[in-house]
């Protein structure tokens, strides 16, 4: 019976190889058994649509299979609302960068650099770092999963610990949203530490804009403050605190960011255009534009990293010595 | 429309609904079921068969999976022998398992009649309500 064994052969590649056998030589004992049953009360062999339609009541091959394994999950029911609205909102903005983005280099910078001019490429772009956001943000959320599970399993919470909980007072709120803050902080600085140490392996256009020296000049003082950030915001995800310690760590790194915005600065203009047979009069006015746009965005993450190294040392001053418990509030 | 006027009347229960409810309640029973049909021989096709002619009806998709697990949890033992020449596999109640089955019987004796109780009760509570409505 060709249909019957195809099925159980279907049946059998999604089961464990070492229940395999076992299983399938059940199954399709029960299921010849229903056969043999049909054929003796209709007193005749059974068609094929016979056939087919009793497989088709017992299910797919993947279905039938699924009900001999152990349920098991990436992100559990309750994960599953925060995994989703965060994967939506990383979406979000990662549309409306493209879309801004293809709007600027379509419309008037359109010339300055000749591949970004294409829809293709924003979309591609767009695809490519979608895909790593939302793989990242899973593998985030199936350990935080996998962390409770396994508290869960080896009885190692405590209900006198409401962070251990999830619990709803503020304290805790803010605990958690401490440690989100830094969870989130960790990946995007993982994310754009790897962009960054590509940047040097990434062939410039010979035509269009390209970066001025002063980038090169910051390449490893940007990957040392970013492997510094992600160390401070490592820390504070696994345990949250305000103890002086964790603010003068998260002052230093934040001071080195300041600098670093200061020199970047300075050293202004930040993009030029190369190459021969492009506008002249067209490519200065993009390369002017974007130069404003550089100096506003550098004076706004200037005026950001001033006031918080300044709202930090204030915390520091009045924080407890040594490894508090103490709450972070949210945003820190 | 008597009803209706009332305000006795309340839309009716979804099938789904329903049909999710009554999922749950057989959950528990299945078990209690499948090993009490058990305490005689039995290979899957037919205990399925023996289930469904006392009014238990279970598809194979639940009973075969059920069975592995009772097996692995040392509830019942099986082995493979041929049967009408063909190869099948009879399962039967472990000493474990039997031991287990008289500790849910008595567990489903305590629901029946805690259940019975309560529904006496709620019979008792709504007929003193009408009297004294009425």
């Amino acid at each position: 019976m060709e249909v019957l064994d195809r099925y159980l052969e279907a049946v059998s590649a999604w089961l464990p190889r070492d229940q395999r056998a076992d299983i399938v030589a059940e199954l399709a004992d029960d299921l010849r058994s229903e056969l043999d049953e049909r054929q003796r009360d209709l007193g005749r062999p059974l068609e094929d649509g016979e056939v087919v339609a009793l497989l088709k009541r017992r299910g797919h091959p993947m279905t039938v299979a699924e009900a001999y394994l152990p349920s098991r999950h990436l992100i559990g029911p309750a994960m599953l609302p925060a995994y989703r609205r965060t994967v939506a909102i990383v979406l979000g903005v990662l549309l409306a960068l493209a879309v801004v983005g293809y709007a600027i280099f379509s419309g008037p910078a359109r010339g300055a650099v000749p591949a970004l001019s294409s829809v293709w490429i924003w979309i591609w772009l767009a695809g490519g770092a979608a895909l790593a956001y939302v793989g990242l943000f899973t593998v985030i959320f199936s350990l935080v999963e996998w962390h409770h599970r396994r508290a869960q399993a080896t009885g190692a919470w405590d209900p006198r610990d409401p962070e251990g909980l999830l619990g709803t007072d503020p304290e805790t709120a803010a605990r958690r949203s401490a440690r989100a803050y830094a969870v989130v902080e960790v990946a995007s600085d993982l994310l754009v530490l790897y962009v960054w140490l590509g940047v040097h392996s990434v062939a410039m256009p010979t035509v269009g804009l390209v970066l001025t020296p002063a980038w090169y000049a910051l390449h490893w003082p940007v990957a040392a403050y970013l492997a510094a950030s992600i160390g401070v915001n490592l820390a504070d995800a696994l345990r949250p605190s305000l103890s002086r310690r964790h603010l003068l760590a998260h002052l230093g790194v934040n001071a080195f960011a300041l600098v670093l915005t200061a020199w970047l600065l300075l050293a202004a203009p930040w993009v030029k255009v190369v190459g021969p047979g492009l506008d002249v009069a067209k490519a200065a006015t993009v390369v002017r534009w974007l130069n404003v746009g550089g100096l506003v965005t550098l004076l706004f993450i200037g005026v950001f990293y001033l006031t918080r190294v300044v709202q930090l040392a204030l915390r520091a001053f009045d924080a407890p010595q040594g490894q508090g418990r103490a709450p972070l509030a949210a945003g820190q | 429309m008597y009803q209706l006027l009332c305000g006795t009347w309340s839309p009716p229960v979804s099938p789904d609904l329903f049909e999710n409810v009554r999922l749950e309640l057989r959950r528990g029973c299945v078990i209690v079921a499948v090993l009490a049909a058990l305490r005689s021989e039995q290979y899957g096709y037919t205990l399925r068969k023996a289930l469904s002619e006392q009014g238990m009806d279970i598809d194979e998709g639940t009973l075969y999976p059920l069975l592995r697990r009772l097996e692995s949890q040392g509830l019942l033992s099986s082995e493979w022998r041929e049967e009408d020449k063909r190869n099948k596999r009879f399962y039967r109640l472990s000493a474990d398992g039997r031991q287990v089955l008289k500790q849910l019987l008595v567990e489903w004796e305590a629901i029946d009649s805690a259940l019975r109780g309560i529904l006496k009760e709620n019979r008792r509570g709504s007929a003193r309500s009408v009297s004294g409505s009425g």
